[in-house]
């Protein structure tokens, strides 16, 4: 049993097509936003995955910062759907 | 990579894709939506933290951690059951299910045929240090912009306690 880059990029798009399927799928739109944080989960394993066994010596970091940005944009995405969910049902 | 890391990874891999799946497809309302946002955010990170990348990992832990904690709070649930109650179905709903699974089989078969550079990871486990110099000297303007929109975010969660106090 070995990981390999491909096993990452696989399973990383498929956390990520779970999250863009909840994000299309699901009505009313406001449940859609359980996509996200699947979305940023696989986004961050490919990224972690190309960062372990893709990189080049030079900048073997980059893959771990980007994971690790897209899992902030995925947390700041969601409290922005948060407050305007909870906006528009206080009106 | 060992045995023993390989069986770690695919464990949380599997745990995220549970995660993933069970959050997709139950319902708003149900009591198993908190505990799915949590394995797919804990799985994630066990993942990455397999990958020898483990300040990323607890950075995505606290992050998708505070987002199903966001998800699964009360006045969404119950934003999301009124909304429910006027939402159709529509067919675009089903075409949006069909454009997943597209999505999916078109990016496995990039990563199973495509041809990649094989690097040679130099190491290190935490890899803090040099994350921070990446993060706040090289690409200091998307860290900014990514705090700025947290910054939004929040500000904005704030106002709308604030005017919905008592």
């Amino acid at each position: 049993m070995n990981v390999s880059l491909v096993s990452c990029l696989v399973l990383g798009s498929a956390i990520a097509g779970c999250g863009v399927f909840a994000l299309l799928w699901r009505r009313p739109l406001t449940e859609a936003f359980v996509g996200l944080p699947a979305i940023a989960a696989g986004l961050g394993i490919c990224l972690a995955g190309a960062s372990r066994f893709a990189t080049l010596r030079q900048d073997p970091d980059t893959g771990q910062e980007m994971a690790a940005l897209v899992a902030l944009v995925a947390l700041a995405w969601t409290i922005l759907a948060v407050g305007w969910t909870v906006r528009g049902n206080s009106r | 990579m060992d045995v023993l890391l390989a069986i770690a990874f695919y464990f949380c891999a599997g745990l995220t894709l549970l995660g993933a799946l069970l959050s997709a497809l139950l319902p708003g309302g149900s009591r198993w939506r908190a505990p799915a946002l949590l394995a797919l955010a804990a799985g994630g990170s066990g993942a990455i933290a397999c990958l020898s990348a483990v300040f990323a990992a607890l950075v995505t832990l606290v992050c998708l951690g505070g987002a199903a904690v966001l998800l699964s709070g009360r006045s969404v649930i119950a934003a999301t059951s009124r909304e429910r109650e006027s939402a159709d179905t529509a067919w675009l709903a089903q075409v949006g299910g069909v454009v997943a699974a597209a999505l999916f089989v078109l990016l496995a078969y990039a990563a199973v045929r495509g041809d990649f550079v094989h690097g040679s990871y130099p190491g290190g486990w935490f890899g803090a240090a040099a994350l921070g110099r990446v993060l706040f000297a090289r690409d200091a303007i998307a860290v900014q912009a990514v705090a700025f929109t947290v910054l939004i975010g929040l500000s904005g969660l704030a106002g709308i306690g604030w005017n919905r106090r008592p």
